[in-house]
């Protein structure tokens, strides 16, 4: 095993990979500076692109585009007030102020160093976890497949922010969209409607090209001229380096918070940082100092951001539940390249998995070094104009839709994937589970029909087996804590 | 509980609280598919049709579900003695007039792209799409020598990154 973990961390150093990652870091920096970019978009842009790639500097660089997304938000963020990526929110509080006092350059400098620190300690808790938590997925069988399946869909509908019902149906609609093709038990052509394209199935890469960045590139052409009228930086970027650790408490929580909320499926970043944020003012000798431009409210979400893009590949590699929705984009790429989450990671492609973890530890670092020396360029990225920005991401997906398999009609579907996205988003529906129920509808149903086959076609195999009910009571609570939220808080109101 | 509260506020803020078009729209096709699947599902040997029987069911019980949560929600509404108000009617000065043109030129160029990618080839139909599409959003801030620099470049920078250096394969065709 420590040969395999060492030939593997040697195979990360090729030139491929370490080309891989800093291409995927810088991009993933510069498309991340950008509002309503983010990790997603970043990482379904090259989707198609990194296909022809080998399988591990695919995910080496599509592990760097995250990276560096998540990062590159925090750089609008500080500048001007809007959070490039979801994960960045809570930096604008305090990061915003300081920019506007004349101290950009050291908010950047202190997010820089926060975001490698938090991202190290995630690193570690991936590496840590996740052979663990594989080695008992090895123990799952069918049954527990299909439902953790379910389980993924129902937790990732029920964070959809009040939209759960909507989430519910866009699953449903997703392992719908899945079934289209050849049945995998028997080979029956289903819903092909004829045509030879289909029998395939829908690619859910074209579907996430087109659900993201195309979506997002039809509502920027509605928006005139640039997202921001002023992208600088005062003030010595490093000079804010010494900053988080002047509050050791605050990082070290912080990347705690972070590394344990990304393992929990269907959080992710978000959460996180406002978490680690109002964690911090609850412990702070001067709570009202934040808010006003202090640096430790910088070093805590931009610590516990970071920490999550590997803590919420624990889940994603080993159970199949994304831990983020960037998660799920790269579940997406690992059935992609013919990879299955849990044992095949594991067990038989351990060489892949390690370089990979391998690649997202360069990615933690590459990302401070080319911030730091780019971050004058990043500032000004804020300043590209729609009109230049919207033909770029429409060309790079169109392209990138051509390199899966070589067809315009894959073009062509994840063009309308795109305006299907645009009227979903317009409509306030929820993307995500769709983008689920079509990469797991295919684990689901092989998971359901084999279990139905075992059992002689009893379905009470699904209450028999003591990790079946386990799963069965998370679907339950998942399903059922939107609800239980809303009672404690009606109740919390009506107290008040 | 939240969409009651949600739908008293808006009200009072004189918006009708129903389904809005968009979203009636979007029931009424998800219902359709979810019908087709079903209906298809019936035409299989029954291992292919269980699970699309059991998602097409599921979704169907779903959406019923929303919409009686919905029409309850309109009821208790109404019930509680709040007069409709009305949506607000859609936006009819330019600005939107603008907005939704460039959404529509930009879908429909994109349309153009690909069918011109499989007709006169990748590099042509890359440059004639980056160049166009740049020229309408700026709405002729830029020149014209300045667009066809960039659409030349940008063609020219996709060859070089992705048929050369990559290796990705790029439609080829009559010109290219």
């Amino acid at each position: 095993m420590l040969e395999m973990i060492a030939s593997a961390v040697y195979l990360s150093i090729s030139f491929h990979n370490i080309l891989a990652v800093v291409v995927g870091t810088t991009v993933g920096i510069m498309l991340g500076v950008l509002p309503g970019i983010g990790g997603i978009l970043a990482i379904s842009l090259f989707l198609g692109i990194t296909f022809k790639f080998e399988t591990a500097t695919a995910l080496i660089m599509l592990g760097g585009l995250w990276t560096g997304a998540i990062y590159g938000g925090s750089i609008s963020a500080i500048l001007i007030n809007t959070p490039g990526t979801s994960t960045s929110v809570a930096t604008t509080f305090d990061g915003y102020p300081l920019a506007r006092q004349g101290k950009g350059g050291v908010a950047i400098g202190a997010s820089m160093m926060s975001s490698l620190c938090g991202g190290l300690v995630g690193w570690c808790f991936l590496v840590v976890a996740a052979p663990l938590l594989g080695s008992i997925a090895v123990l799952l069988g069918p049954a527990e497949y299909f439902l953790l399946a379910l389980l993924a869909l129902t937790v990732i509908s029920s964070v959809s922010q009040g939209r759960v019902i909507q989430g519910l149906l866009m699953a449903c609609l997703g392992l719908l969209l899945s079934f289209v093709g050849f049945d995998p038990i028997t080979g029956y052509t289903r819903y092909n409607l004829g045509r030879i394209y289909l029998m395939d199935g829908i690619d859910y890469a074209a579907m996430l090209i087109g659900l993201f960045p195309i979506s997002e590139a039809l509502i920027l052409s509605m928006q005139r001229g640039s997202i921001a009228a002023a992208g600088k930086i005062e003030g010595k970027v490093s000079q804010g380096f010494k900053v988080p650790f002047r509050y050791p408490q605050t990082l070290i929580r912080s990347s705690l918070i972070g590394s344990v909320v990304g393992c929990c499926p269907g959080i992710g970043g978000d959460t996180a940082n406002v978490l680690s944020y109002a964690t911090a003012v609850r412990n702070s000798k001067h709570p009202e100092s934040f808010g006003k431009g202090d640096l430790e409210g910088v070093v805590a979400p931009e610590s516990s951001n970071n920490a999550t893009v590997c803590s919420s590949l624990i889940p994603t590699l080993t159970l199949g539940i994304p831990g983020s929705a960037p998660a799920a984009v790269l579940l997406g790429a690992l059935l992609m390249h013919g990879l299955f989450p849990g044992s095949d990671l594991f067990v038989k492609r351990v060489d892949i998995t390690y370089t990979f973890f391998a690649g997202l530890l360069y990615a933690q670092i590459l990302f401070f070094l080319i911030s730091w020396l780019g971050a004058n360029f990043f500032a000004r990225i804020t300043l590209v104009a729609n009109e230049y920005l919207v033909p770029m991401i429409l060309m790079l997906s169109l392209t990138g839709a051509f390199a899966l398999r070589n067809s315009l009609y894959d073009v062509g579907l994840t063009l309308i994937f795109g305006l299907i996205g645009y009227i979903l988003k317009k409509a306030d529906f929820p993307l995500v589970p769709l983008v689920l129920g079509l990469i797991l509808g295919p684990m689901a149903e092989r998971g359901l029909n084999t279990t139905l086959m075992l059992s002689g076609g009893s379905w009470s195999v699904f209450l028999n087996q003591p990790v079946c009910l386990l799963i069965l009571a998370l679907i339950a609570l998942s399903l059922g804590s939107p609800l239980i939220k809303a009672i404690l808080n009606r109740s919390r109101s009506v107290s008040s | 509980m939240d969409s009651y509260k949600t739908g008293l506020r808006a009200l009072k803020s004189g918006r009708k609280y129903d389904l809005n078009s968009l979203e009636l729209l979007i029931y009424a096709v998800v219902t359709i598919l979810f019908l087709f699947f079903l209906m298809g599902a019936f035409r299989m040997p029954p291992v292919a049709a269980r699970a699309p029987i059991v998602v097409s069911s599921a979704g169907l019980l779903l959406l019923l579900f929303q919409l009686c949560k919905t029409f309850w929600q309109t009821a208790a509404v109404k019930k509680s003695g709040h007069s409709e108000g009305s949506l607000p009617e859609p936006a009819t000065d330019i600005h939107f007039k603008l907005k939704t043109r460039r959404f529509f030129l930009s879908l429909f160029l994109s349309t153009g792209y690909i069918l011109l990618m499989g007709t006169i080839g990748y590099l042509i139909a890359t440059a004639l799409f980056v160049g166009t599409l740049i020229g309408i959003l700026s709405e002729g801030r830029i020149k014209w020598f300045q667009l066809a620099s960039i659409a030349v470049g940008t063609a020219a920078a996709m060859y070089l990154v992705f048929g050369l250096t990559l290796k990705i394969p790029l439609p080829r065709a009559t010109l290219w």
